[in-house]
């Protein structure tokens, strides 16, 4: 018997970790991560500490689901960590589904992808299948699905936008084809196209768990139902039964499996149940795999967002015949075709919960040293009701809103989770709108990316970028002089010395006048730019990027000479 | 080209089979109580072996990988000093794995002794180590002058030789104590000194118990008018553990029926009834199949009610949750109870809810669905063994 070998396993951080050992010495540095849920405890103690590595922290963004956060926070209150969590909801039924990791330093930009959430069975507990490209193809679809993100009916705060501009500052972003989102069109749609891999294929095989309700299951199955393609789906339940003829079920990931051959490799890792969603289309001379997030529903294929769908995406590879042998070697042992459904499994609908009240997200505002919340909403809303608690008694505000904004003055002592601010372990915590009789968990951040104000604000602004080119953390305090390990701890680096001499430069030019201390960041800014390894131009986007937040941001009299000082941004007529 | 891999499963982060999200509450307070130990950092030594594997390590290519060359080295040892005896010297990672591995291949030690087992100790008691700055807290392993000094303890006793967990020498113990906050002579820090404060109230009752919670907690049942911290955390401890037991009790019965409506007729006839609180060492009583539970059910979540969980700075939709058995209906406590796991589970949950008060069944946790139920432990046995090692119950 030929020796088994499937494909290979690995754990959910690893390619986090071999992107940061490689990569994190550059700068600028983020994170985001799209779940559709999150495990507090999985966050604090697997995903952060990638991060945070050898001093080399990344400002880390967390997008999920809305309706699952707040079911989420109505009994796990802890929230803990120097990231940000952000919900996001879908105004027209649907929820937020994506699986995605976006790494970025400096130039340097992986995504890893797949069906995996933040949680204990996304990490290990289930049979996920994960996946990462540094592919610019790839990594500009992405980018490009996160700029997307708040149209298409989506609802995303204010500093989510901020944080995902910043973040993405200086890269290029394009669709590909190799990359389905559901924001642009269902993939019923996306499989009409002849490079979908669907319309040359003879065989399919659907790997899914049964989500889907009757209905959902039987609208899901229309997308691959066509003359001589014959149709295998790989799943846990039994709602599929009787609507395909070759129907495998995943008993070897329940409890009672046994391994029975001696050839298998024993120490073959046993997850304890399916959350893969895998879509292989077979022809006559090739084979094409999508995976990703959706699963084999109506809702996730069939509907766009528009409609009321999720946001899912699912990535396109072409396989090669050593892996399609090795992943259908893994379906044959994990699916074993001698197991009958069980008669009396009842269709069970695709677990969602729905978000309620109106306000999406709150974020903590220094204004020249006294705390402030900005609470950001629903359009046409006209106040909101909030329960703040500071751990001696409970206290009920309610709230103006104009534009979807309103305001609590002085609320450091309402928030004492977040009274240190930037300088504190804790950059979130739970605040709750009265709805009724109910209290829906609404999350304060302490955002990465500080709003706009009427007020002229260039230096502040700069000294955000300066933060991040510097790689401080925690970013520098407005308030106090000399906190925190304004170096970041790294392990020996070449610029070393750079870093000191430039921290020199800034701590000799806060002594000076604000123009002085303008030109000097301003310089330290460009330097650093300068000397990021480049590819395709990113130097000049990211130089204007910082430019144009610059512009947006400082007093009039300012303009001509921000536009002199980056006059190389755009050419010799500098920047528009 | 992209080849998806499968996600690899990580034995030291087991699903915990908390099914209605309470072990953070349990969580919260063991760290109140014993910070930075856990219920996997139970033998002293290894918090003076490990340094001392660092510093042998440390100009290797991969420095980790020989850490754990050099535990696997260390359980081989247990496995073949202590032979079958299971009950001698516990607590030692990998030793069963180890014995398992002897038994097979005739005494033969593997040529790759750190590909033995994955739940590595050094990952157990790392997050120890860093907090009580023997480690560094950089990524790579690196020791603190502390660490050194323990390290070198550990290396002078041994000899560089593999020595049982259980023969800690008294320089190492010294040490030891003093980085726990321990040794009541010297000052120590803020997490030290809550350690220190737990150790002082539990010594002298407790030692018998081995601070078995289900003895320790009951003595803390009602609260003492200006308590100190530690007893006012046992107390916090003993109502959330009786509130846990009724609500993780009722669950795991209708689990069993897969129907809420069979138990909700049996809470009701025991609604009526006025059942005796159960003492929380009759841990065999906890189980799905005893006729009894519907009574212990309410007993427990009466009095948790009674001791008034939110009051005291107990998670609140606990607190209310149980209130509901007795302000609502039966039928009503079960659809929120189950409601509850669904939204602490999430798309992991194990059953979900449909019509008429059927469950469906959906991918239990690994080991099945649990049909009793236990304790939280607190730390407080791990702390008792830590102790032993360092012989501060003598």
């Amino acid at each position: 018997m030929k020796p088994y070998k499937g494909l290979s396993w690995h754990r959910w951080g690893d390619p986090i970790e071999s992107f940061v050992s490689e990569y994190g010495q550059l700068t600028p540095r983020w994170a985001i991560i799209c779940t559709y849920e999150c495990e507090m405890d999985r966050l604090e103690q697997d995903v952060l500490p990638l991060f945070t590595r050898r001093g080399r922290a990344f400002r880390m963004v967390v997008l999920a689901d809305a309706g699952r956060l707040q079911e989420k926070f109505k009994y796990d209150s802890i929230l803990s960590g120097r990231l940000n969590i952000h919900p996001v909801r879908l105004l027209r039924g649907g929820v937020f589904h994506p699986k995605l990791v976006l790494l970025r330093a400096g130039n340097r930009i992986r995504t890893c992808f797949g069906s995996a959430n933040v949680t204990s069975g996304g990490m290990g507990g289930n049979l996920e299948l994960w996946s990462h490209s540094d592919d610019p193809e790839i990594t500009g679809a992405f980018m490009d699905f996160l700029d997307k993100l708040g149209q298409h009916n989506i609802a995303l705060d204010p500093p989510t936008r901020r944080a995902l501009n910043r973040a993405l500052a200086g890269h290029y972003r394009e669709e590909s084809p190799r990359v389905w989102t559901s924001l642009d069109e269902p993939f019923i749609s996306r499989l009409k196209r002849g490079d979908s891999g669907f319309a040359g294929a003879n065989r399919v095989s659907l790997v899914s768990p049964a989500y889907a309700s009757q209905r959902g299951a039987e609208a899901a199955l229309e997308c691959f139902n066509r003359p001589r393609t014959t149709i295998s789906i790989y799943t846990d339940g039994a709602i599929f039964h009787g609507k395909v003829k070759s129907l495998y079920y995943n008993s070897a990931l329940s409890s009672d499996a046994e391994s029975t051959s001696e050839e298998e490799n024993t120490n073959m890792p046993q997850p304890s149940r399916l959350h893969a969603k895998a879509y292989l289309f077979e022809g006559s001379n090739k084979a094409v795999l999508w995976f990703g997030s959706a699963n084999l529903t109506a809702q996730a294929l069939v509907r766009s967002v528009q409609k009321g769908g999720n946001v899912e995406i699912l990535v396109k590879t072409a396989v090669a015949r050593a892996e399609l042998r090795a992943f259908k070697s893994d379906l044959k042992r994990l699916f074993p075709s001698n197991v009958a459904p069980d008669k009396n499994d009842k269709p069970v609908p695709e677990p969602r919960a729905a978000h309620r009240g109106v306000v999406l997200s709150g974020e903590l505002q220094d204004r020249d040293g006294v705390l402030r919340l900005v609470i950001h909403t629903l359009p046409n809303v006209r106040s909101v009701k909030l329960v703040l608690n500071d751990n001696k008694k409970t206290v009920e505000k309610t709230i103006a809103i104009k534009n979807g904004r309103g305001i609590i003055e002085g609320i450091a002592y309402l928030l004492p989770e977040l009274q240190d601010g930037r300088n504190g372990d804790n950059w979130t915590a739970l605040i709750y709108e009265v709805v009724g009789t109910e209290r829906i968990p609404v999350i304060v951040n302490i955002p990465f990316v500080a709003e706009p104000t009427d007020r002229p604000a260039a230096e502040e602004t700069i000294d955000g970028w300066i933060d991040e080119l510097l790689a401080r953390w925690p970013p520098r305090s407005r308030k106090k002089k000399n906190v925190g390990p304004l170096i970041p701890d790294d392990e020996k680096k070449d610029d070393q010395f750079s870093d000191e001499k430039d921290q020199r430069r800034l701590d000799e030019a806060h002594h000076q006048g604000a123009l002085d201390r303008l030109a000097v960041k301003a310089a330290i800014v460009k330097k650093r730019i300068a000397s990021a390894p480049t590819t395709g131009g990113y130097r000049e986007a990211l130089e204007r990027a910082i430019a144009e937040s610059l512009l947006r941001t400082c007093e009039p009299h300012l303009k001509p000479i921000i536009e002199l000082w980056f006059a190389g941004a755009r050419g010799r007529k500098g920047v528009k | 080209m992209i080849i998806p891999s499968w996600v690899e499963p990580n034995p030291a982060r087991e699903v915990a089979l908390d099914a209605l999200g309470l072990s953070w509450q349990a969580d919260q307070l063991a760290d109140e109580l014993l910070p930075d130990l856990s219920v996997l950092t139970r033998r002293a030594r290894y918090l003076s072996f490990l340094p001392w594997a660092v510093s042998k390590t440390s100009n290797a290519a991969n420095p980790e990988r020989e850490i754990y060359r050099m535990e696997a080295e260390l359980a081989l040892h247990e496995a073949k000093i202590h032979g079958e005896d299971a009950k001698q010297c516990l607590g030692v990672v990998g030793r069963a794995t180890a014995k398992a591995y002897l038994d097979k291949n005739s005494g033969k030690s593997p040529a790759r002794p750190e590909t033995l087992y994955k739940n590595k100790a050094f990952h157990a008691y790392r997050p120890l180590l860093r907090a009580i700055r023997i480690l560094d807290t950089k990524t790579a392993p690196i020791l603190t002058p502390e660490g050194k000094k323990i390290a070198a303890a550990y290396g002078s006793a041994t000899r560089g030789k593999p020595a049982c967990l259980s023969k800690i020498s008294d320089k190492e113990r010294q040490l030891l104590r003093k980085a726990l906050g321990l040794d009541l002579r010297v000052k120590t820090n803020a997490r030290g000194e809550q350690r220190r404060a737990t150790l002082l109230e539990l010594h002298e009752s407790f030692m018998k118990e081995k601070f078995d919670p289900a003895r320790v907690l009951p003595c803390y049942a009602s609260r003492k008018r200006n308590s100190k911290e530690v007893p006012f955390l046992l107390h916090k401890a003993y109502v959330w553990e009786v509130l846990s037991l009724g609500l993780n009790l009722a669950f795991i019965c209708v689990l069993k029926d897969m129907k809420i409506t069979p138990f909700a007729a049996r809470l009701k006839k025991a609604l009526q009834a006025s059942p005796t609180l159960p003492q929380l060492t009759d841990t065999e009583e906890f189980k799905a199949d005893n006729e009894d539970s519907p009574f212990h059910v309410v007993a427990f979540l009466r009095h948790a009610c009674a001791l008034r969980p939110a009051e005291i700075g107990l998670e609140k939709s606990a607190d209310e949750l149980a209130r509901r058995l007795f302000d609502d209906s039966p039928m009503t406590f079960l659809q929120v109870l189950l409601s509850r796991h669904e939204s602490t589970k999430g798309e992991e949950a194990w059953v979900r809810s449909g019509n008429n008060g059927i469950l469906h069944r959906l991918a239990p946790p690994r080991k099945g669905l649990p049909t009793d139920v236990d304790l939280h432990p607190y730390r407080l046995s791990a702390f008792y063994e830590l102790g032993e090692d360092l012989a501060l119950w003598q």
